[in-house]
């Protein structure tokens, strides 16, 4: 039954294609928005395991 | 600002913490007794339940999902909550959770030894415990998922988004590989035959390692390393690039498992492209990981909590190096089916799961107790143990496995294979599997110490079953126009769940949709038959013996193949066979040729005791053949759940089943006799018993090619029955 739905669809042929496309397409604007947020942006976001208990102390040399 | 105060559930990630070491052990060891039947096959006698094909299963299952999983689930219940701020959603369903999937863990117990077993790789369970796993796998989904909604930090860290990442995939393989229909209360059928059954079979069995072996411990890594080392993660960006092209790349890898098969060309070559781009994230990721000790490589020396974690996260490098080369063609086409791949996944479950698993463990005790850990020493000790157990464990089986695969493939001057005869490649490396007992024998007394270690700290401190904690309320969500889209992204943990599906679902669509859709995949052979009901019989037995953990049915298109087992293996021969049977490991040569290639009387002979065929062979004796009735009652249930899943008997076949099985038997009975077979040791050979269905799907095996025998003649169904297969179902 399946076969059937998937075979009346038009144009399928292409969708594999497309979801490449998209893809890398998001890991492309991935990598760039991340090299332009920098580093300093995500650091409150990487502390919050050490936050939980209260005992993070950042250091600067350490990052 | 409010401050709210909650509570931490520290009792249900102490029971997943026992639950880990308990099965963990229960699992190393069937996986000693295993190890230990390559160098004694007799070992243990010839118990039906304790036979290597039953037990195997019993062991990857158990480490897999009772060892793994409870520990995934360990490091879940305590990180999540910490990370979210907030208790678990509900105590109730973590406590259904858990009692849940030990019940699942102990029916497997229940049923895989006892031959009740679908024979697909880490889905061997059968249908009634894939719905409590359904069940019980939503039951955690949902906990989690609340947990987060209910969260008082506003930020989703990176581990939850590999947890969630787990949650979701594991519930669209184990959906999709376990579409089969009922036959009676404990056997079913798949949906999927031959090709269709074995792309979907090692999507899932691909992605269980990547989605329950990995990802989860990915989690657990970005978690508990910057614990351990009281430092936050080397790069955050890193973390973020590595989770969406890791989920999105792990799931198209699952071909390179079929390489040189009957499987479509274009579809391994997906295959090995996707599992090659896989270094990239893994490495990252791997990287990062190591990156964040930088500049504390000190307290690894010190604390055996980084110890275990540094060498798991190490291995974890190894394995996703080695994962890329096995799947390039020309490496593949060696080290399949032969023990270098034993040696790579135990690289990956032993130093990295076990690592992981035990880093935890030493790292959460003294914490929920209250205590300091027992001996340090004693971890240190456990820590050389694991490590060496593993090297001992891994390195035999790499050199056993190139050594077994060039001896296969050696051709003399003369052009003839220089070992025609599969044993002789066995016997080489006998001591190498003595080594590797050895190795796992380290392990587990490893394991022993750390237990013991655990219990003592136990003792030594009282389970703060209920910790209190304190944090602001969360913020109801205030649209923040500065804030940028991942930020955004990484709060609503509803929208990432639905793009990490989407994410995981493109690599799963796009390699199966074809194959199920354009027919020219999977070309037909006229000749090609349906079993008859006493072959069904004889493969039902081969599936519960397990004969598929040992024995390949997949010819790959290679000289060294073909002139030791014959023509090599065709897409169009497997459409009726659900499930497929191409197994992944020869610790035994390869049957799909089989058929015709011995006297039945070979078979009753290799049966009851292989040596007396096959001097010096390992492989088991199968004397309950001889002395256990086949199952006919079900039959006509048996046949009516194969036209179900697309096998075009007629439909009155399933009247004629019993008849053709008691007919068919009576005449490899009668063979059996007139060659002065009446007896085996004493043993009557009669009719009814288990071996003669196995004669019978053995002889069968691979014959159709020829296009020279009709299965079904003078059978009592082609007798009464106009048409015993209808063209068209």
């Amino acid at each position: 039954m399946y076969k059937e739905v998937l075979r009346s669809m038009d144009g399928i042929e292409l969708f594999p294609s497309i979801s490449l496309i998209l893809f890398f397409s998001f890991f492309l604007i991935l990598i760039i928005y991340l090299v332009r947020t920098g580093k300093d942006f995500w650091k409150d976001a990487a502390s919050i395991p050490l936050d939980s208990e209260r005992i993070f102390n950042p250091k600067k040399s350490d990052q | 600002m409010s401050v709210e105060t909650f509570h931490y559930d520290n009792k249900i990630v102490r029971n997943f913490g026992i639950a880990t070491m308990i099965w963990g052990v229960i699992g190393f060891l069937v996986g000693l007794i295993v190890a230990l039947k390559f160098i004694w096959p007799d070992f243990l006698g010839f118990i039906p339940e304790l036979s290597f094909g039953r037990l195997r299963p019993l062991h990857t299952n158990a480490v897999i999902f009772a060892f793994a999983g409870n520990a995934i689930f360990y490091g879940v219940y305590y990180s999540l909550p910490r990370l979210c701020k907030a208790s678990m959603w509900s105590q109730k369903l973590s406590k259904i959770h858990f009692w849940g999937w030990q019940t699942i863990i102990i029916s497997a117990v229940a049923t895989l030894p006892f031959g009740i077993t679908t024979s697909k790789e880490y889905a061997e369970l059968e249908w009634p415990i894939d719905i409590a796993i359904t069940l019980i796998w939503v039951i955690f989904g949902v906990n989690m998922i609340m947990t987060i909604m209910k969260r008082r930090e506003k930020h989703i860290y990176v581990a939850i988004w590999f947890y969630i990442a787990t949650f979701v995939t594991v519930a669209v393989l184990h959906l999709v590989n376990s579409f089969e229909v009922p036959a009676t209360f404990l056997k079913s059928y798949p949906i999927y035959a031959g090709v269709q059954d074995a792309l979907v079979q090692w999507w899932y069995g691909h992605n269980a390692v990547a989605f329950f072996l990995t990802t989860p411990f990915l989690g657990i890594m970005y978690y508990f390393i910057p614990k351990a080392s009281n430092r936050p993660i080397f790069s955050y960006r890193l973390s973020i690039v590595h989770f969406w092209s890791l989920i999105f790349i792990y799931i198209w890898a699952g071909p390179h498992h079929l390489l040189y098969t009957a499987l479509p060309g274009w579809a391994q070559t997906l295959g090995v492209v996707f599992s090659l781009m896989l270094i990239a994230p893994s490495w990252g990721g791997m990287l990062n990981g190591l990156l964040t000790l930088r500049g504390a490589w000190d307290k690894v020396r010190e604390d055996p909590v980084l110890k275990f974690m540094v060498v798991a996260v190490t291995a974890y490098g190894m394995v996703t190096f080695e994962g890329p080369m096995l799947s390039i063609a020309n490496v593949n086409a060696i080290a399949h089916y032969s023990d270098y791949i034993i040696g790579h996944v135990h690289n990956g479950a032993l130093l990295w799961n076990g690592g992981l698993a035990f880093g935890m463990l030493y790292f959460i005790t003294p914490r929920i107790y209250k205590t300091k850990l027992y001996s340090i020493k004693l971890a240190n000790i456990h820590f050389w143990f694991a490590t060496m157990g593993a090297i001992f464990y891994v390195i035999p089986m790499y050199w056993g496995g190139i050594t077994q695969s060039l001896m296969w493939k050696d051709f003399t001057d003369q052009g003839f294979l220089t070992y025609p005869n599969f044993l002789e490649t066995v016997v080489q490396i006998v001591p190498m599997y003595a080594l590797r007992a050895f190795g796992g024998s380290l392990f587990i007394v490893g394991a022993l110490f750390g237990i013991y270690n655990l219990f003592k700290t136990a003792k030594s401190g009282s389970l703060l079953a209920s910790e209190e904690a304190q944090a602001p309320a969360l913020q109801a969500h205030q649209e923040d126009e500065n804030e940028s889209w991942h930020r955004k992204l990484e709060g609503r943990p509803l929208k990432f769940t639905v793009l990490t599906v989407i994410a995981i679902l493109i690599g799963g669509v796009v390699e199966y949709m074809p194959t199920a859709l354009i027919d020219s995949n999977i070309p037909t052979i006229e000749s090609v038959q349906p079993y008859t009901a006493l072959e069904v019989e004889g493969r039902d037995i081969y599936i519960a013996e397990g004969c598929n953990n040992c024995h390949s049915q997949m010819i790959r298109p290679f000289r060294s193949e073909t002139e030791r087992y014959g023509e090599y293996s065709k897409a169009g021969e497997f459409v009726y066979d659900h499930p497929f049977l191409w197994g992944s490991k020869r610790t035994g040569p390869d049957l799909h040729r089989i058929g015709g290639k011995y006297p039945d009387s070979w078979h009753l002979r290799h049966m009851y005791d292989p040596n007396s065929t096959s001097p010096g062979s390992i492989m088991p004796a199968y004397p309950w053949m001889l002395t256990q009735d086949m199952d006919m009652e079900s039959m006509p249930n048996r046949i009516e759940a194969l036209r179900t899943v697309g096998v075009p008997y007629s439909s009155r076949y399933p009247e004629y089943a019993i008849d053709d099985m008691k007919a068919q038997a009576e005449r490899i009975t009668q063979g059996l006799r007139e060659n002065g077979f009446d007896t085996i040791e004493g043993i009557e050979v009669t009719s009814e018993k288990k071996v003669i269905a196995l004669i019978a799907y053995l002889q069968r095996l691979g014959t159709d090619i020829t296009g020279e025998n009709d299965p079904f003649e003078d059978l009592p169904s082609s007798k009464k029955l106009s048409n015993v297969i209808v063209e068209d179902n």
